[in-house]
């Protein structure tokens, strides 16, 4: 799971705790300025849950967008494999195994 | 021009599956900063053009953010230029943010 995923929900859990928070001191003082903790809250939780989320999902996932090293490590099996070209049944299993009941080898 | 060779040069040909893949990264990130960003202005009651500035902000700070998970703080190989990470998604991040902004706000302020 890494470090930043739960990082992530945590700031998560601030924002919406301020903005639950914020609901309830609204709702009894009227649309006043908020208390400095629901402030600071909001804030951190904010900062927190976005850099946590950059850093879960950028790290270490750039590709490089050069053709000559992005496809430096291409080998021809790879270029040229597809789906319709695998194969399920080879027989060349059956046919050079010594164990296969229909070993011609003598 | 007719008759003119193309240049062959390997150093600008890119491949555009990565350079998809790295936008996607950069949209998806300011697309999360646009949600809690709105959250924020609405919690704080922002409205008109200082929920705007929190806007230029937040993707001000997400552009940073994504500047430090760069390696050696590069973007060579990665981008072709600044651009990209500057202002990658950032309408679409317009519309998430005015979204849930605008969402935030009611909670608070209008609903209860």
């Amino acid at each position: 799971m890494g470090l930043w995923t739960p990082l992530v929900y945590l700031g998560l859990v601030l924002l919406i705790h301020s903005l639950i928070s914020a609901v309830q001191f609204i709702s009894t003082h009227g649309p006043i300025s908020l208390p400095a903790d629901i402030a600071f809250e909001c804030i951190i939780g904010c900062l927190i849950s976005a850099f946590s989320y950059v850093k879960m999902t950028a790290e270490g996932e750039w590709k490089q967008i050069s053709i000559a090293k992005a496809y430096s490590n291409l080998t021809w099996g790879r270029v040229e494999n597809r789906p319709s070209f695998a194969h399920f049944n080879h027989r060349a299993k059956s046919i050079f195994s010594d164990k296969a009941p229909n070993n011609n080898r003598k | 021009m007719l008759g003119e060779q193309p240049q062959a040069s390997s150093d600008n040909v890119y491949a555009q599956d990565k350079i998809a893949h790295n936008e996607n990264i950069i949209y998806k990130c300011r697309a999360f900063g646009a949600v809690v960003f709105g959250i924020l202005a609405g919690v704080f009651g922002l409205t008109s053009l200082w929920g705007l500035l929190v806007y230029v902000i937040s993707s001000i700070v997400i552009s940073i953010f994504l500047f430090a998970t760069l390696p050696k703080l590069s973007i060579d190989g990665l981008f072709t230029s600044w651009m990209s990470i500057l202002t990658g998604g950032f309408v679409q991040g317009a519309m998430t943010y005015v979204l849930v902004w605008t969402l935030a706000y009611d909670i608070v302020y209008i609903f209860f």
